[in-house]
């Protein structure tokens, strides 16, 4: 199972991705390692959590998703959201919250959650992702370990 | 309100007036910096992407462009591909970034950064 192989299968903007896909996930778990205690969590940067501080208003946290879709197979997508489903890992850092649901979780699990500022764009970002094999070089896409 | 003046061939580059708000914003703190150098580098799944960056002085062979008393300079080999663009800046809770729309552009890749012509 090649990742160009996952790609042609998984169809573009789709919504949630393993909803379709469910068998996918199975396969992917069953091949990695156990996990230390670290590897399943997502970190938060300092200017994550600064910037999560000055936006979110009330009980609101950053939601992380992986969907379908971008040059690279799957993208990371970004929302400001009130409810916590059951499925949902909540990780929180200075008083900041981000909260991804456990289909995602399983493709970020790892990773740090950052906001970066430049000139041309200021926005969030996922870096250091242990389970993405190569992105696009502006971060938003990714393509999965096989 | 002036209407604009219609030109027989496209502008450079025109700005929308939230990016014309957003540059004097950036200028104000920064007096040693004339004004902004947008760029083209070769990266991206596309194979082109635009960079900005402050500049305090032209460039020789930099296309000037001023509108409503910012500045704008034009790398040379970015000139080409802007040609006709409009800058503009779009900002929201998540994410604030300048968005080139450009009329030469045949492709982008899905978030859009990165272009080919």
């Amino acid at each position: 199972l090649t990742a160009e192989a996952v790609r042609a299968v998984i169809p573009r903007r789709s919504g949630r991705l393993l909803a379709v896909f469910p068998r996918l996930l199975t396969r992917w778990e069953t091949t990695s390692s156990i996990p230390e205690a670290g590897e399943g969590q997502i970190r938060l940067t300092d200017s994550c959590v600064q910037r999560l501080l000055e936006i979110t208003e009330g009980s609101e946290f950053l939601r992380l998703q992986v969907e379908g879709g971008g040059c690279s197979g799957f993208q990371y997508k970004f929302s400001l959201d009130t409810v916590i489903n059951p499925d949902d890992r909540v990780f929180e850092q200075g008083g900041a919250r981000v909260v991804v649901d456990s289909d995602s979780l399983a493709f970020v699990k790892g990773a740090q959650v950052d906001f970066s500022q430049e000139l041309i764009r200021s926005s969030f970002q996922v870096l250091n992702n242990p389970q993405a094999q190569q992105g696009c070089s502006c971060g938003s896409s990714f393509s999965v370990k096989v | 309100v002036s209407k604009r003046k219609l030109q027989p061939t496209r502008a450079a580059l025109t700005l929308t007036p939230s990016a014309v708000n957003k540059i004097k914003q950036l200028l104000k703190d920064k007096p040693e910096h004339v004004g902004l150098k947008v760029g083209v580098r070769t990266r991206g799944c596309n194979g082109l992407s635009y960079s900005l960056e402050y500049t305090k002085t032209k460039g020789d062979s930099d296309e000037e462009v001023i509108q409503d008393g910012v500045r704008v300079f034009i790398e040379k080999k970015a000139q080409l591909t802007l040609l006709g663009t409009e800058m503009d800046y779009v900002e929201d809770k998540l994410s604030s970034e300048f968005v080139f729309n450009n009329p030469n552009i045949k492709g982008t890749c899905g978030c859009g950064e990165s272009f080919h012509v």
